[in-house]
């Protein structure tokens, strides 16, 4: 069953990919107007494996409402901090960071409830929040960062714009991040039967 | 005993230096001055054209200064009326033409272009702080040889080029290298040019050179945009007004020349190589008609003003000339002019062809000139062509040398130092590395210079095969995070578009690294950590938005760095922002040491009072500065900053040993153990000297500064949130980072020599040490409180070694860096880019390098010394960290 969720999840994953490639040209001329009109084509990818695996409707709907009001304002924060411009470019770095607070932290925030100041003094508090949805976190926000790459490049080519790499970037890392955790489950359930042993000490740890 | 690790830094910085010097020797481009002093044979002889000449150079004049501009926008537009009318009035008489200037764009290599007819080459470059005279021929000394007296007033770089040339009563020569000064210069010159000119002495002379510098400083001051500039091309005008009406009162032919050594770039500053810093202007002006011709082409170069003037002079073209006659100076006698220099051209080939094969064969290659002045002109261009490319030939040797070296000294630093040879075998490879550098420095004997690098060779390599025989040679751990941010700043060598926008990767790279570190102290409940590594990276985002940008990112970035406003304005922002960091950093420090467990102690309230002494006096100090105000007082503001912070290094190993005894038990009695106390002392030590790191910042850059020292006071309480490795790396970007902020760019063209006037009026030894600590202030303070920010598990760091650990740290990955940026100038060595980005880049590394490691040792020596007394050495940690 699990195994299940994480090939839908890998597979409703590569939408955003598919639909940035299908708009590419799109995006390059209008980013925000791109970005707006496929957020909500984002959105459904990332909540139809959601409502799959069987999470409460108005916990979605509560995750949804979050991560696109406090998590686009953190991540808005956290891309500012990295270098983003200030003064100019508002609604594109705002449009971005929408798109990643959607496919990174609106899972986590559905699967488990973000850990409180209490729940902070125990260790390991924020490694149990994201445990089940690495892919997408890992993914968007590698994938982001590493989309910063091509810009400063002297090639002068109309898609190293802001921020049209970013936005491809946290795409591709998304696909890449829910397929390889698809993959890694995948390996780690076939192998579970011979490394019985190793998991229980785990446990006892 | 307490004197390995000095020993051991002496060592690995003796190693940086060496690879960095051989490097330099194969990579810096040199050129060989032939001494040959030009003779003219019979058939060249020309009748002079004119019998005196009057040359007025106007540094940074511009090509757009002069020419007239239909839509005037600038304020620096159409300010020179008198050149424009005559243009216009009487085009026979005079010509205006762009005259480009062959990069490095510094006025000591222009002059020595326009004087020899000789292309720069790169070692020149850095020699601006003291011309040395010129040996090889030029147009000076054969107007000396035919007789001509030459007059002179102006920047004194002219004195020192040509010493002993000028005639002793006319020979005015001012200081150059205060930019502060618009007019002192100018005052000196137009007295003395006009005096010169009257109808009583111009007979005694038949050169007269002026320079002018007012245009220059008031771009380098105020930049173009200003008033100041304007004020200083009308007063130019009005000069070339009153030497075109005596000019023409006078009885012989007179020749009067007005020209530009470079241009200057959009903020008023040169020595690069883009279109507005080379574009300068040259016109001719001749008292004796209309002489002058046309020409289809749009500009010349400026070696050309040296056949011209030698044909217009009747005087043989000086010997090592590379320059072609400008077409219209010979509107007759051009292709007559044009057979000399083709001849001229083709003795100095043949007789350089000598010494260097590939290029007598790729000279003797070039099909003899058409006798026609299409031909002659493409031959001079092609000879030309063959010498500049030629001229950028590098010596590969010494370059992989070099690397070599680096590259094992990177690798020597990288593994955890311990000793593993004897002393007496690491003195003497001190002394050969030593020895090395002097001897290629000072020392040119070719034995030496051939040996030299070859010994050094073999005795790092011994000393790294010993490592890997006693197989003590283990590299640290490698970590995931430390690596893949320091893989990242290393990486950026790749491209020139990543050097371009270093500042901000660095950024990026650096709130990564503080992000990753944060989530992690989070998920490990240290909330106090997070917090501190958090504001540290805000505190790295509010200081990144102070921007200079160079020229190649100007669409990408906007230039804060530089205020804008009237002066009273500027001052008041000044004022007011160092008045916060007066207030606010001391505070910063102590809540730190309280935070850190420490009770108020007398040393803290001492360093409070010596930080605020301090920072009021670099307040006052740029508050008059920006006022232009009181020169004096300025200076002895400057002086008594670095009094105090010395005088507070000498109380400091006074009273450390009693403030140790009080530090020792914070105010609720536990015990803190000698490591804290000494960490605190160390801390303490520091911040009372920093003032003289920030005294040399400008005001923004002071700013920048107290907001780093608040990030390093930070880390230090999240000291134990890093392996000791990331924190370097952290530390080491974070440096690069504030070298941004404090207003500086890896090119020539950003380094503020004004700095070097903080403590004195004239140029003295102190001052290349002040524009030192202005470019590397960052680095400096990164290294200085290095030792203080590694964490508790890696104890005995503090009170054991702390120049070893804080050199194999902070100076070891500037040499990685400076590795991967001369390989990377290496593999780029015919890159279009290289001399504009990569060779300054590299050279801001290796520079970064070396001021670490003389940090480190200075820094380390008397710390080890003062602790290591006070406290005894402490057995067991030592001997833990030695295993």
């Amino acid at each position: 069953m699990v195994q299940r969720l994480r090939w839908l999840e890998a597979i409703s994953g590569t939408v955003p990919i598919v639909l940035t490639y299908a708009y590419f040209p799109a995006l390059i001329a209008e980013p925000v107007a791109t970005i707006a009109k496929l957020t909500p084509f984002v959105l459904l990818s990332t909540v139809i494996p959601l409502f799959a695996s069987g999470a409460p409707p108005a916990n979605i709907l509560y995750s949804v409402a979050v991560s696109s009001t406090l998590g686009t304002a953190l991540l808005y924060t956290v891309a500012v901090l990295f270098g983003a411009p200030v003064t100019v470019l508002f609604s594109e770095t705002a449009g971005l960071s929408l798109h990643c607070a959607l496919t990174s932290l609106l899972p986590a925030l559905t699967y488990t409830r973000p850990p409180t100041l209490d729940r902070l003094q125990r260790p390991h508090a924020l490694t149990e929040w994201a445990d089940g949805s690495y892919g997408y976190i890992i993914g968007t926000l590698a994938g982001a960062y590493a989309g910063c790459i091509p810009i400063p490049l002297d090639w002068d080519r109309p898609w190293q714009r802001w921020p049209v790499t970013v936005y491809t970037g946290a795409c591709i890392g998304l696909a890449l991040g829910t397929i390889s955790e698809a993959l890694y489950d995948l390996y780690t359930i076939r192998s579970k039967p011979k490394t019985a042993k190793p998991s229980s000490k785990a446990k006892t740890n | 005993m307490l004197l390995d690790g000095t020993l051991r830094s002496l060592w690995l910085a003796s190693l940086h230096a060496v690879g960095i010097l051989l490097f330099c020797r194969g990579f810096l481009l040199t050129r060989s001055v032939l001494d040959n002093i030009a003779q003219l044979p019979q058939e060249d002889r020309l009748t002079p054209t004119f019998d005196k000449v009057v040359i007025l150079v106007i540094d940074a004049l511009r090509y757009d200064f002069v020419s007239e501009q239909v839509n005037a926008t600038a304020v620096y537009h159409n300010r020179l009326k008198s050149v424009q009318q005559l243009v216009t009035a009487d085009p026979g008489r005079s010509f205006l033409t762009r005259f480009i200037a062959d990069p490095p764009t510094t006025t000591l290599q222009r002059l020595k272009g326009l004087t020899t007819g000789s292309l720069p080459t790169f070692v020149d470059a850095g020699s601006n702080f003291a011309g040395t005279a010129i040996a090889e021929d030029n147009w000076l000394l054969q107007s000396r040889l035919a007789g001509k007296r030459i007059a002179f007033t102006g920047d004194d770089t002219w004195q020192a080029l040509f010493p002993d040339t000028f005639e002793p009563e006319f020979n005015a020569p001012y200081e150059s290298f205060n930019v502060w000064d618009l007019d002192t210069l100018d005052r000196g010159v137009e007295a003395h040019l006009f005096d010169w000119l009257d109808v009583g002495k111009r007979n005694s002379w038949d050169i007269l050179i002026a320079h002018a510098l007012g245009v220059d400083h008031a771009g380098h001051r105020y930049g173009t945009n200003h008033v100041e500039l304007q004020r200083k091309l009308d007063e130019m005008d009005q000069w070339i007004r009153r030497l075109v009406g005596q000019i023409s009162d006078m009885r012989e032919d007179v020749l009067l020349i007005v020209m530009g050594d470079h241009g200057m770039n959009a903020q008023g500053d040169h020595g690069g190589d883009s279109d507005l810093e080379v574009d300068a202007a040259l016109w001719m002006y001749s008292s004796k008609g209309k002489i002058f011709g046309g020409t289809s082409k749009d500009s010349v170069r400026q070696i050309d003003l040296v056949p011209t003037l030698s044909g217009l002079l009747g005087l043989p073209t000086p010997f090592n000339s590379l320059g072609s006659p400008i077409e219209q100076a010979f509107s007759v006698h051009y292709l007559e002019q044009l057979r000399k220099t083709s001849r001229q051209i083709q003795r100095y080939a043949a007789l350089y062809g000598e010494q260097s094969d590939e290029i007598g064969r790729e000279v003797r290659a070039l099909p003899r000139p058409v006798d026609t002045s299409k031909g002659h002109e493409k031959y001079q261009r092609d000879v030309l062509n063959i010498f500049a490319r030629r001229w950028a030939q590098y010596d590969l040797t010494p370059m992989m040398q070099g690397l070599y070296v680096l590259l094992m000294s990177a690798l020597l630093d990288l593994q955890q130092i311990r000793r593993q040879s004897r002393k007496i075998v690491e003195l003497l490879i001190l002394l050969v590395n030593i020895g090395t550098c002097v001897s290629l420095t000072v020392i040119e004997a070719p034995i030496i210079r051939d040996y030299a690098p070859s010994i050094c060779l073999s005795c790092v390599t011994a000393q790294l095969s010993q490592c890997v025989v006693r197989s003590s040679l283990r590299l640290p751990d490698i970590q995931a995070l430390p690596t893949l941010l320091f893989l990242g700043h290393c990486l950026m060598f790749t491209s020139n578009s990543f050097i371009i926008h270093e500042d901000r990767i660095v950024l990026g790279l650096l709130q990564l690294g503080l992000s990753l570190r944060a989530i992690d102290s989070l998920n490990h409940s240290k909330a106090v950590h997070a917090i501190c590594l958090l504001i540290v990276g805000l505190i790295g985002r509010i200081t990144a938005s102070f921007r200079l940008c160079r020229e190649e990112q100007i669409n990408r970035c906007v230039s804060n760095w530089s205020m804008s406003g009237s002066v009273l304005q500027q001052t008041i922002v000044i004022a007011i922002l160092l008045t916060i960091v007066t207030v606010c950093l001391p505070k910063a420090s102590n809540i730190v040491f309280t935070f850190l467990g420490n009770r108020p102690s007398t040393s803290t309230v001492a360093l409070k009072i010596i930080m605020h002494v301090q920072l009021l006096g670099i307040t006052v100090l740029w508050t008059l500065d920006s006022l232009d105000y009181l020169p004096i007082a300025r200076i002895i503001c400057a002086w008594s900053v670095v009094i105090v912070g010395l005088g507070w290094a000498l109380a400091w190993t006074w009273f450390a040993s009693f403030t140790a005894s009080e530090l020792t038990s914070d105010g609720k009695g536990a015990t803190l153990g000698s490591e804290h106390v000494a960490r605190s002392l160390y801390v303490q030590l520091v911040l009372g000297m920093a003032g003289l790191v920030l005294l040399a910042a400008k005001p923004l850059g002071v700013v920048s500064l107290a907001l780093m020292l608040t990030q390093l006071l930070l880390l230090i309480v999240a000291k134990d949130s890093c392996e000791t490795s990331t924190m370097t790396v952290i530390l080491s970007l974070l440096c690069h980072l504030h070298f941004f902020s404090t207003g500086h760019q890896m090119t020539l063209s950003s380094i503020q020599w004004d700095t070097a006037f903080l403590l004195s009026r004239e140029i003295t030894a102190l001052s290349p040490m002040l524009v030192c600590l202005n470019a590397f202030g960052a680095f400096i303070l990164c290294t200085m409180l290095f030792p203080a920010i590694v964490r508790d598990k890696d104890r005995g760091h503090v009170a054991a070694g702390p120049s070893v650990r804080s050199h194999c740290s902070v100076s070891s990955l500037a040499a990685i860096l400076t590795f991967c940026s001369a390989s990377m100038c290496t593999h780029f060595r015919r890159h279009l880019m290289v001399w504009k980005i990569f060779a300054p880049r590299f050279m801001c590394a290796a520079f970064a390098t070396l001021v670490t490691d003389a940090v480190s040792i200075l820094v380390g020596l008397p710390l080890q010394l003062s602790i290591g007394l006070r406290f005894g050495r402490p057995k067991r940690v030592l001997s833990q960290h030695e295993d």
